[in-house]
């Protein structure tokens, strides 16, 4: 009796031990792996509103047009430049020049705001056939391009 | 060369060898600059072509991979020609004065009376019809209402 207690005590302690143990018998490898994208940048025009000029026929100041607001959002990090296919035209007989507040951007992959400005210069007479009274007159002649 | 004139003398026609072979080694290195230039030449005109071909492929790989984006733009304007447009309140002649005249005016805005003391009074019958001509017309208030008075020249 002597001889089992000294025998199998130990043997049962040591097997209650391993089995404690969870997964003691369990082997693992890792492995790391890559996650990739091929993203392709890109820019696009969110909205472009009119270029709005008021005008009196020989007013003595120059207008200066409202509107021409500009919404472009591009890809993160992604370089873009605008730019217009022509600064000048003519729109009921009054010439104008039109132009950008910026040419140049970063995209952040948020909307980013321009300005399309526009000057008409003093002392021009229009054209207008709407006797005693006013016109409205519409150029649609105009591209803005933002190039990436 | 020079072990030759160290030990035989020095003939003319040694000489003259001495300068032969003088004159083959300075051809020699004459042809050795010679292939050595071309080499080089040769060389810069690889490298110049390379760099060509690099901005030649540079610009086209500018060219191909620039994308872009266009919108339409329009450019509007309100041009105001300075004159007043007529009032709408104003009765206008439409045409010339003449025998027959049209007079357009706004609905229930002006009436029209030979006599505006007589305002407010209902029109009776005609009392007398003839042809006559309109020289000129006004706008008058009586009563707080706006009357059209025409003189007409018979």
């Amino acid at each position: 009796m002597k001889f089992l207690m000294k025998t199998l005590v130990p043997v049962a302690a040591a097997a209650l031990f391993v089995g404690a143990i969870p997964g003691a018998d369990a082997a693992t490898t890792q492995s790391g792996f890559n996650v990739t994208v091929n993203l392709t940048g890109l820019c696009k025009i969110n909205s472009i509103s009119d270029v709005a000029f008021s005008y009196t026929s020989f007013q003595t100041s120059a207008s200066t047009a409202t509107g021409g607001a500009v919404s472009v959002s591009c890809t993160n990090s992604l370089g873009y430049t605008l730019s217009l296919d022509s600064t000048s035209g003519t729109v009921s007989g009054l010439n104008y020049t039109i132009g950008l507040s910026g040419t140049t951007g970063t995209g952040s992959g948020s909307a980013q705001s321009f300005t399309i400005t526009g000057n008409m210069p003093a002392n021009q007479s229009g054209t207008c056939a709407t006797a005693g009274g006013a016109c409205t007159g519409t150029d649609a002649t105009h591209t803005l391009t933002v190039t990436y | 060369m020079s072990t030759a004139s160290n030990h035989c003398p020095v003939t003319g026609t040694q000489h003259e060898v001495g300068l032969a072979a003088g004159m083959v080694g300075a051809r020699r290195t004459r042809d050795m600059n010679r292939s050595a230039l071309i080499r080089m030449l040769a060389r810069k005109a690889t490298a110049t072509m390379g760099h060509a071909l690099v901005l030649v492929l540079s610009g086209w790989a500018l060219t191909t991979y620039a994308a872009g984006t266009t919108a339409p733009l329009r450019v509007t304007v309100h041009l105001d020609t300075g004159v007043a447009p007529p009032s709408p309140e104003l009765c206008t002649v439409i045409g010339a004065f003449a025998a027959s005249v049209t007079v357009s005016c706004p609905a229930d805005q002006v009436r029209f009376v030979t006599h505006p003391p007589l305002a407010d009074q209902p029109a009776s019958s005609e009392t007398n019809v003839e042809a006559g001509i309109v020289t000129s017309w006004r706008k008058i208030q009586v009563g707080g209402k706006d009357y059209l008075e025409m003189t007409v020249r018979w």
